[in-house]
């Protein structure tokens, strides 16, 4: 009960301490400044506190979509080249003709290369990681642009179905898949051991050959004969004992 | 201008209003920072400071008397001087498990006036001081105390029975010294 008295008459005491006790000085107008300026000046820090945060993560944003974020020029090359290669089929007896082109190089280290092959064209991207570029100042490159020497989606034709002319084939510059090709579908034919015909004359006598055999057997036109009768052999040589007809002295070609 | 129409201007961030409020509150104000923090630069700082967070807590301010003013003030500048000593590590009170009951004389409050009892307070330990300020000055409860300063309600008791103490001393030794 002392207790609480005592209590009350200290609070009551101490609560009318609201002037200031001997002994303490402070300037209120300067306190007043002060306050003043706080209540100006704090919100534009805020402004300038939350902008300059603002802009921090954008470029920290822009700096990682620098580096990480794929390039238009990549992805049109990337899906460019996956649609060749599902398109075509590799031939099993081609043989690799590699070229190397450098499609797309950046300074954030990937890389795409393509490598023709037999016409094909096949993506190998890698990343790599160039120090020298990375120590210089990041500058913008501009992607290497290269012109394609044959079209990127034209298939091959199946070489078992190309027509091979015949002077090429025992030409020193002939291409070894042709080569291999014929020797397949010609099957234990020594192709170089035969003579050289153009094309146009195996043409023009298979005709000729037809004709006559035409008029042969319907009995009309010259007396040409494509097959020597007995009698006629004994006529024109009696020495002659063969009975075998002889084919014409010609060579015959089929293509398909 | 009364102190309501002060709270309206306060409101549309008046100079004037602001000022009028400041003149009428910065003293006792000041002097409530004095008896927590004791030195004057740093009671000043605070006081600044809580005068500043009342400008801008003025919308969930609502003004019923005379009187709200000054509590609502008073509430803001404790706090602040409280934040202050926690960040100065001002307020390590060690947990005590007994806390010794002194008698206080009421003969002796009453002979003493309250700038003389102002600065027996300003002698006392910061968290001796604190206590005290916040029990008899403030009117908190122990309870509220021990959350406040993240203490129990026994060592709050504890600071408090020892402030009196030496509170006592000093009142007797004043007493003496009065006397001779």
């Amino acid at each position: 009960m002392k207790n609480n008295n005592a209590d009350k008459v200290l609070m009551e005491k101490l609560g009318s301490l609201d002037t200031l006790s001997g002994g303490i000085v402070y300037g209120r107008e300067e306190a007043w400044e002060k306050l003043q300026g706080r209540l100006d000046a704090r919100p534009a820090k805020r402004i300038v506190l939350k902008y300059s945060l603002a802009a921090t993560v954008l470029v920290l944003l822009g700096i990682t979509g620098f580096y990480f974020y794929p390039t238009k020029e990549n992805v049109n090359a990337k899906t460019q080249i996956a649609k060749s290669v599902t398109s075509q089929p590799v031939p099993a007896a081609a043989t690799p003709k590699t070229e190397t082109t450098a499609l797309y190089t950046s300074v954030n280290r990937k890389e795409t290369r393509i490598q023709k092959r037999n016409g094909l064209q096949v993506s190998h991207t890698s990343r790599v990681w160039d120090t020298s570029v990375a120590a210089e100042p990041k500058t913008p490159v501009a992607p290497v642009v290269v012109i394609q020497t044959s079209p990127a989606t034209a298939a091959p034709k199946p070489m078992h179905m190309k027509v091979v002319h015949i002077n090429e084939l025992n030409s020193e510059d002939e291409p070894q898949n042709v080569q291999q090709n014929i020797a397949a579908s010609t099957t234990a034919l020594d192709v170089r051991k035969l003579p050289k015909v153009h094309i146009n004359d195996v043409v023009h006598e298979e005709y000729e050959i037809e004709k006559l055999r035409r008029e042969n057997r319907l009995g009309t036109g010259n007396q040409f004969f494509l097959w020597r009768d007995r009698s006629s052999l004994n006529e024109n040589t009696s020495n002659d004992n063969s009975t075998e007809y002889q084919p014409l002295n010609k060579q015959r070609f089929r293509i398909n | 201008m009364t102190d309501q129409k002060a709270i309206e201007g306060c409101r549309k961030q008046d100079r004037i209003s602001q000022k009028y409020l400041f003149d009428a509150y910065s003293d006792g104000m000041l002097m409530v920072c004095m008896r927590y923090v004791k030195h004057l630069p740093d009671a000043e700082e605070i006081m600044l400071n809580g005068f500043y967070n009342f400008y801008k807590s003025i919308d969930r301010f609502i003004y019923s008397h005379e009187n709200s003013i000054g509590g609502w003030l008073k509430k803001i500048m404790v706090n602040e001087c409280l934040m202050f000593l926690r960040k100065a590590g001002s307020l390590k009170i060690i947990d005590e498990k007994y806390a010794l009951e002194v008698g206080a004389d009421d003969g002796q409050m009453a002979r003493m006036n309250a700038s003389e009892i102002f600065k027996l307070i300003m002698a006392l330990p910061p968290g001796y001081r604190t206590v005290f300020n916040l029990f008899a000055v403030e009117g908190y409860t122990h309870k509220e105390i021990a959350a406040m300063l993240n203490i129990t309600e026994g060592t709050s008791k504890s600071q408090l029975n020892k402030a009196k103490g030496i509170l006592q001393k000093a009142m007797k030794q004043n007493e003496t010294y009065h006397e001779k």
